[in-house]
């Protein structure tokens, strides 16, 4: 086994498959750590995930159409309206703008834990999930230096995501012509996933674009090309809401193209994740999934949340502020790992201070239990040893919704941790969902 | 292709051959350290240095070089390390070498996954190297193993890269480098201005300057065992089948440039084709009859950096308003 792991190890390396971690001085290119030792996951478990995950993006385009154009289910008292129009990622200039096929979200990462009660759906991630790449990376280097084990175990496979993806966003082209000229836009080498970036352009044939690569012209977006420009169809877009068109987002967004906005309105060009589906995975709308499920499809969820207390509500906040020692508490615009408090491992003086944050801006903050989440042996320091994991497959939805059969699977790698994110120590390893 | 990638593709050929370059320069310089005397030594730190319009780090606040003989041996040391290894030099080895790198990872898209593959492999090995480290032993062979690894890469490239545009700007970016290092570095040596010396060892500088270029067969062959700085220099300039002359990049590079589709800005594009095609001129007809080689040489290159400037304006940084459009 510690062959096998040096050499999954070693081939990260040297293909430098990395992200980039940054603090106050420098950028650092780190090369994501993964655990040889593969998840599993029986594929009758994974049908559910796989339905469940398909129920909660339709249900969440849904949301996203309506929340742009009547609000019907706000108007109906499914969905308190101040929730909605208090979220900073609900954007005005998304009002009555239609998106091909009605759809905003075209991919989706959900980050789903399995707990004592089974699988639950921790957050829905909608504007630039990340970590698909890491998933085939994985499931290269496992697979790659466990032949024969990988063979015998029947492990579906997950290596045509790539044309997933390609499909998906020619199908949220306006004219899903055959071959759509597809850019992906990066905020450029010095972003965390760059690597990643290069990875999909690669994988589905798009040309790699940063802001300044891109013009737009009478209504339509060109590439900078050395045959001259060329127009684009659909913009994969990696770059945030706030950056991507400074004439109508920040101003001094270097990363974004002037007029963006302007042609993806009259629907000269897709974007993928449309500019507003923030709003759908705010932590305090997170809450109010499964009733969105069941106001659009009539359906009762088929993966449930964890529970969760909005400190905005009068009784929830009391309920946290007394159990603050057995709860994790969230911003509810936070990501990464950063900026939370996970009260039992957190000292008195912690939680005090974290507790005077809470009342100053209760609006601002979530609380859930501290899950027991799942362990899988992992092979550390040369023994096999329980760490925390979860899970975050992709979601694609054009004109219909596919996914592979696999995830990136996070692992916590310190001991006794909770937190699975990248950014904060957390690394990888294959998932291999088995046939019965 | 995406401009902006085609420009990172180009930059690799250009970063790739400066370190293979500086690497054999430098290797014949380490070379000479064990038993070639003082002022041949001082020259060939100069004529490095010289030709890169840089300064030693002696010499970094002064205009002029102040080497003297005293000088030379003792800072082999600190002239290598700065040559190699100063990541604040943007001449250095290895400033070059991480730039290659760096644009080819902003590019890994567009090339294969042989080519990522060896280029990061190398990177990796010689980032943590320090000039402690290979001084102790045999210093060359550090320089031998990069240039392995510069031509390793490009047989990848060879083998594994579609032949489109960006195997087109890999390779001119490569050839325009090789023409403006080459042609610097000749009119330096050619220069009456740098110090010879007065007892016949000028022979060694061009001998040391063929055996960089690897053009010391090449030589005997068409001139004798004896070497002579004319010949040579008139080898190194006009030989068309020596694929380290200056006709030889110079006739790749028009090839090049005339395989490229239409440049977006059509002006600059063509003035890179009058440019491209002057220089063969030059090296063709005017070379063998002039009386003065080193403004000859200037000339040269004076025209190569032009001709980087009219392909960037071409293909790279055109105006937005010049450019035609495609639906």
């Amino acid at each position: 086994m510690a062959t096998i792991q040096e050499r999954v190890t070693r081939s990260f390396t040297n293909e430098g498959i990395s992200f980039t971690l940054y603090d106050e001085d420098e950028a650092t290119e780190r090369i994501i750590p993964i655990d040889a030792i593969p998840r599993i996951v029986p594929q009758n478990e994974w049908l559910t995930i796989e339905a469940g995950l398909k129920q909660r993006l339709t249900a969440l385009n849904r949301f996203l159409h309506d929340v742009y154009h009547d609000a019907r289910i706000i108007k109906d008292g499914v969905i308190p309206v101040d929730i909605v129009k208090s979220c900073p990622q609900y954007r005005l200039e998304m009002h009555r703008v239609r998106t091909p096929n009605d759809i905003y979200v075209g991919i989706c990462g959900t980050d789903i834990v399995r707990t004592n009660d089974g699988y639950r759906v921790l957050e829905d991630n909608l504007r630039v999930p990340s970590g698909v790449s890491y998933m085939i990376a994985n499931r290269r280097a496992v697979k790659s230096n466990m032949p024969r084990t990988f063979r015998q175990n029947h492990v579906m496979e997950i290596e045509h995501y790539g044309r997933y993806l390609f499909e998906t966003l020619r199908d949220l082209t306006w004219t899903q012509a055959s071959e759509p000229s597809i850019a992906l836009l990066t905020p450029g080498v010095f972003n965390s996933a760059f690597y990643e970036h290069v990875f999909l352009a690669h994988e589905i044939g798009a040309a790699l674009v940063e802001g300044q690569d891109l013009v737009v012209n009478d209504g339509f977006v060109y590439m900078r090309t050395t045959g001259g420009l060329k127009k684009v169809d659909v913009i994969y877009r990696r770059v945030d809401d706030d950056f991507i068109d400074p004439l109508v987002f920040r101003r001094d967004s270097a990363l974004g193209v002037p007029g963006l906005m302007h042609a993806f309105k009259l629907g000269n060009v897709s974007l993928v994740n449309a500019p507003g589906t923030g709003v759908a995975d705010d932590k305090s709308v997170y809450v109010y999934v499964p009733d969105m499920i069941r106001y659009y499809l009539s359906e009762e969820p088929i993966l449930e949340n964890v529970k969760t207390y909005l400190c905005r509500r009068k009784e929830d906040l009391e309920y946290t502020l007394d159990n603050l020692d057995s709860l994790v508490v969230k911003t509810v615009g936070g990501s990464g790992g950063y900026g939370m408090l996970i009260g039992p491992q957190a000292t008195q003086e912690e939680r005090d201070s974290y507790a005077r944050g809470i009342r100053a801006n209760p609006a601002n903050f979530i609380a859930q239990p501290l899950l027991q989440l799942s362990r899988t042996p992992c092979w550390i320091d040369g023994a096999l040893r329980p760490r925390c994991v979860d899970l975050r497959p992709f979601i694609l939805q054009g004109t219909e919704t596919k996914i592979v059969s696999g995830a990136f699977c996070r692992v916590a790698l310190p001991e006794g941790s909770y937190v699975v994110n990248s950014s904060q120590g957390g690394g990888g390893k294959d998932v291999w969902v088995v046939r019965d | 292709m995406l401009a902006r990638s085609a420009e990172c593709l180009y930059w690799i050929g250009r970063y790739l051959e400066r370190t293979e370059h500086l690497c054999q320069l430098l290797g014949v310089q380490i070379g000479a350290l064990i038993d070639r005397p003082v002022r041949e030594l001082t020259f060939g730190w100069h004529r490095i240095y010289k030709h890169l319009q840089e300064t030693p780090p002696s010499a970094r606040h002064e205009d002029e070089f102040t080497f003297s003989d005293d000088e030379t041996l003792a800072d082999a040391f600190t002239l290598t390390d700065d040559l190699t290894f100063e990541a604040g030099n943007k001449y250095s080895v290895w400033s070059c070498f991480a730039q290659s790198r760096e644009n080819a990872r902003q590019v890994r898209h567009c090339i294969s996954e042989d080519m990522w593959s060896s280029l990061n492999l190398s990177y990796l090995r010689v980032r943590n190297a320090t000039l402690v480290d290979i001084w102790q032993d045999e210093p060359e062979l550090f320089y031998v193993d990069l240039v392995r690894d510069v031509n390793t890469f490009f047989g990848m490239a060879s083998v594994s890269m579609y032949r489109d545009e960006g195997w087109d700007f890999l390779q001119l970016g490569k050839t325009i480098e090789h023409l403006q290092l080459r042609v610097n570095l000749l009119a330096i040596q050619s220069q009456d201005s740098i110090p010879l010396p007065s007892d016949g060892s000028r022979d060694f500088e061009w001998t040391s300057l063929l055996n960089a270029y690897r053009a010391n067969g090449a030589y005997q062959q068409n001139y004798g065992i004896d070497i002579n700085g004319e010949d040579a220099l008139d080898m190194l300039v006009s030989n068309a089948d020596l694929p380290n002359s200056l006709m030889y990049a110079i006739t790749r590079t028009d090839e090049r440039i005339r395989g490229l589709d239409f440049a977006p800005d059509a002006k600059s594009g063509d003035s890179a084709l009058r440019i491209s095609g002057r220089l063969k001129s030059l090296v063709d007809h005017e070379w063998p009859d002039s009386d003065d080689r080193t403004r000859m040489l200037l000339l040269i290159s004076n025209l190569a950096d032009r001709l980087h400037g009219q392909i960037a304006e071409a293909w790279f940084n055109y105006r937005n308003e010049n450019a035609a459009r495609q639906f």
